[in-house]
């Protein structure tokens, strides 16, 4: 690592600091990614990102406000601090609300990404070289123009202390792994891509996994070449836990975000259909539905101890048989709406504010098989991988494209179509879910954005396949 | 500058490149880039502040490559002399040793040893604290909800050759809309140069137009139906062309969704002319590999394909010539061309239609068509003959360019709308664009 640890000079300047202000907080974020990337068994640039900073957070009147710098000297504390009190007092009188100190609370603790081989583990070019031979498989026809497979490690530390004695250092190590196998025919490209997204170490780079994978897609993309286009119509419809994961964030996560609901997003991400008294009385789905924040499952992506206000993460069920009971709200938005709060104000790093987020937002798994619910489907198909998506400010009328799909007929797989497109609106879709495999996968992607000003996070999403009724496909 | 920060963090960037360049290894070139900024940020909901942040951030980059290798590393610096030369030791030895331990690249990793150098400096006429206090002033009466941000920004390229390059600027952005229950109209003030007098001409412009918002809300069913896209809207569907569409590399990669146009298989209407024009100031004449850029792109002139985004990089491996785009080969100052109709003439032009002043979260639908979905938002009206009846229901549409910007246009207006870029995602974005207005014969709402 770089010559940037300066945490306990950090912590001298903040105890040396804090009678300045009521209270005084502040966080410090390393972050070191490497990105490699092979297209067609040939590397292109390897990229490393070193990252480090950190946040002031300062209390005054009922008011918090923020000052951030990368400067972690003694004067670039002090600088920091003073545009930190100074901006604060001065908003505090035009104030969203008076929160008081409830809303962080003094917690010593720590966490740390249950890996099983740490990132040393495998060298550079033995990690080049596994990515290398997945392009190598997908080269199964010369209509397989364009291969990719790119892998991104990230490590980060946090570290959180408090003018009240709270201590909280936290450890991630992420990896986001894609596979691209595109392919041509005349004026015709398809493609068939595959996403990892996970706490993990470098026990992710398992080739008997990823080889075998890189030639599925490739035949896919193949497949997809020959296939004709998807039916248009009112079809029954499994959605694979690699597209679920899109409609549980865009459908269920946004709009359970308190702040949205609150208001805060409404320029800019937007707002929501959901309504303060909609909470313990709106029937969001079928009674299949169960979705909980669960911020601590085995190597799911977003799964932490405490949020950003540092309150402990536990599994809270949101919708329970389909009834909708909790919100995507920390403790500031627990204040100011009286929902009971979930460990979800997050920030991206240490030059942004936390915010109310997801984590690891998940829909249960049930209790039958992916057969059984195959088997259940007269006339409809099964859709595999997000391609696109699109849905309004208030989170209500979506649509969703995906790379792959087969029909079903009578309860029998038959032949692959191309370019399956539905759309629907979030309450009626989530009312028309039937059923829910008992096979589960996770997933998870890097890049939800929100906030003024803007930040991207990481957020995991665990599901089952899922079987709605009567969806619009086109 | 007005940034003991930035002051500190260019005069670092310029120590550590000195020292890279003078460390390389044998056959070996490097390019340094540094992006910064001292920014302040505050947030409102209903004129409350909901955070204020300032941000002191400095980033550089090291590009290394040989022959057929290159490492690009991003760190950041703390403007602190010694600690940021010893980050640079540090990086510049790993980097050199992961090249000798790496696979070979397909193509040769070559930039222009022409050397180049510029100088560009944008000042401000604005005063922070007079920007807020007008905010609360005049968004006195109304439900306002947005941010607004300002600060010096800078940015600076060098080479192994000899190229230098240093751009600074500073500038405030007010990205806001004002709420009636769950209806909303948005604005966009920008510039170097705070008015008074305009941002109060804005408020009372905003007030009439909330007065046709306060009107009762139609519903629509999903249908065709004639649309006259305001600037801002044509700003988020060219919003769709600025990652990709454009691209060299994305199109030999089969991931362009213009395939069909750069190949001659579409032609667009004639009307439509599409350019990077970087004569417009919103970011810089010089790219991150440290060239010089070109003064204008065009990408589509009369309707018809003219030219992609090509990167030197890029125009090695497919043995192409280089226009000395950017990495990312993607549009940072794009203009649409103008047209005849006039501002007063467009109700009456679109008789009886969709008045649509903003659109939101588009996305491809099916790129092979260059197709799109995408929804209506923020001040959208029903026509009818000429006149305003009232606000839509926000609609869903699905179309193909190919038809909006091909046979289903019309006309375009006189005027265009120069829009900063008001992305702040992990920083604030420099660039912009410059659109018309377009009344299209019939958009497809599919929800
Ligand atoms: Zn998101």
């Amino acid at each position: 690592m770089l010559m940037y640890s300066h945490l306990n000079e950090l912590k001298q300047y903040l105890s040396e600091a804090h009678r300045q202000i009521d209270y005084l907080a502040l966080k410090y974020v390393q972050r070191h990614s490497q990105n490699l990337r092979i297209v067609n068994e040939r590397p292109e640039e390897i990229k490393n990102e070193f990252d480090c900073g950190f946040r002031l957070e300062v209390f005054y009147d009922g008011h918090f406000g923020y000052a951030c710098t990368s400067d972690t000297s003694a004067q670039g504390f002090q600088r920091c601090l003073d545009k930190a009190i100074r901006m604060t007092k001065k908003l505090s009188c035009n104030k969203i609300y008076p929160f008081s100190l409830k809303t962080r609370p003094k917690i010593v603790g720590s966490y740390k990404s249950q890996i099983q081989r740490s990132f040393d583990s495998l060298t550079l070019q033995e990690i080049q070289k596994i990515l290398r031979d997945c392009t190598l498989e997908m080269k199964i026809h010369d209509s397989i123009f364009n291969r990719l497979a790119e892998a991104k490690l990230s490590h980060l530390e946090e570290y959180t202390i408090d003018s009240l004695g709270t201590e909280i250092g936290q450890s991630f190590h992420l990896i986001n792994l894609d596979l691209v196998a595109r392919g041509i025919s005349g004026n015709e490209i398809q493609s068939r891509t595959s996403n990892m997204c996970l706490q993990i170490g470098s026990e992710a780079f398992l080739k008997n996994h990823l080889l075998p994978l890189s030639k599925k897609l490739a035949e896919q993309t193949l497949e997809l070449l020959s296939a004709n286009n998807c039916p248009k119509g009112k079809f029954d419809v499994i959605l694979a836990p690699d597209q679920m994961y899109m409609q549980i964030h865009e459908t269920v996560g946004h709009p359970l975000e308190m702040d949205r609901i609150l208001g805060d997003e409404r320029n800019f991400a937007g707002s929501s259909f959901i309504k303060v008294s909609d909470f313990g009385n709106l029937q969001y789905g079928s009674e299949k539905m169960n979705i909980t924040f669960e911020p601590g499952r085995f190597s799911e992506v977003a799964s932490y101890s405490y949020d950003d206000s540092h309150l402990k993460a536990e599994k809270i069920h949101l919708i329970k048989n389909g009834l909708l009971t909790r919100g995507l709200g920390g403790l500031e938005s627990f204040e100011r709406s009286q929902i009971s709060p979930v460990a979800n104000f997050r920030s991206s790093s240490w030059n942004r504010a936390p915010i109310d987020r997801m984590a690891n937002l998940n829909l249960e798994p049930g209790e039958t098989p992916l057969e059984t619910l195959i088997s259940k489907v007269e006339n409809g198909m099964i859709m595999l991988t997000n391609r696109t998506w699109s849905i309004d400010d208030f989170r209500d009328k979506f649509q969703f494209g995906c790379e792959f799909a087969q029909v079903i007929r009578n309860g029998k797989l038959q032949e692959v179509v191309k370019n399956p497109n539905y759309h629907g609106r979030s309450l009626e879709f989530w009312n028309q879910l039937v059923d829910v495999s008992i096979e589960n996968e996770t997933h998870g992607t890097h890049n939800c954005g929100k906030g003024e000003p803007s930040q991207v996070i990481h957020v995991g999403h665990s599901s089952p396949f899922a079987l709605f009724k009567n969806v619009e496909v086109f | 500058m007005n940034s003991t920060y930035l002051n500190q963090i260019n005069s670092s960037y310029n120590i550590c490149s000195d020292f890279i360049f003078k460390n390389l290894a044998p056959n070996m070139t490097a390019i340094t880039y540094l992006e910064g900024e001292d920014t302040l940020y505050v947030r409102f909901n209903n004129l409350r502040v909901r955070q204020n942040t300032e941000v002191e951030q400095g980033t550089m980059t090291m590009t290394l490559f040989t022959k057929h290798k290159s490492i690009k590393n991003e760190y950041c610096l703390t403007g602190k002399e010694r600690i940021d030369l010893l980050n640079t030791k540090i990086i510049l030895r790993k980097a050199i040793d992961s090249l000798n331990h790496s696979l070979e690249e397909n193509s040769s990793y070559q930039i222009s040893p022409h050397v180049t150098e510029s100088k560009t400096e944008f000042k401000a006429f604005y005063n922070k604290e007079d920007i807020i206090a007008a905010i609360f002033q005049d968004a006195y009466s109304f439900d306002f909800n947005g941010i607004v941000h300002f600060g010096p920004i800078i940015r600076a390229a060098r080479n192994s050759y000899g190229s230098r390059h240093f751009f600074s600027t500073d500038f405030f952005n007010l990205d806001y809309s004002l709420f009636l229950g769950n209806k909303s109209i948005k604005s966009l003030y920008c510039g170097f140069e705070w008015d008074q007098k305009k941002f109060n001409k804005n408020f009372i412009t905003h007030k009439q137009n909330l007065k046709s918002l306060a009107k009762t809300t139609i519903s629509l069913s999903p249908n065709k139906y004639r649309v006259y896209l305001a600037p801002t809207a044509v700003n988020e569907l060219a919003q769709m062309l600025s990652w990709r569409a454009a691209s060299q590399k994305a199109y030999r990669q089969g991931n362009s969704p213009f395939k069909k146009l750069i190949e001659n298989h579409v032609k667009l209407s004639k009307h439509i002319t599409i350019k990077e024009n970087k004569t417009l100031g919103l970011s810089t004449p010089f790219s991150t590999l440290a060239e010089r850029s070109m003064e204008q792109m065009i990408f589509v002139e009369n309707g018809q394909f003219l030219e992609l985004f090509t990167s030197t990089k890029t125009a090695n491996e497919y043995q192409l010539k280089s226009n000395f785009a950017d990495s990312n080969e993607a549009f940072q100052s794009l203009e649409i061309s103008p047209g005849l109709l006039e501002e007063k003439e467009i109700l009456k032009s679109l008789d009886t239609g969709l008045f649509i002043s903003n659109l939101h979260y588009l996305n491809w639908s099916n790129e092979s068509e260059a197709r799109i979905t995408g929804m209506t938002r923020n001040g959208c009206f029903w026509v009818k003959d000429g006149v305003i009846q009232g606000p839509i229901q926000d609609l869903r549409f699905d179309d193909s360019f190919y038809h909006l910007w091909g046979d289903g246009l019309e006309s375009i207006t006189n005027f265009q709308e120069l829009e900063f870029d008001t992305n702040t995602y992990d920083k604030r974005h420099l660039g912009g664009k410059k659109t018309p207005g377009m009344i299209i014969n019939e958009m497809n709402f599919t929800l």
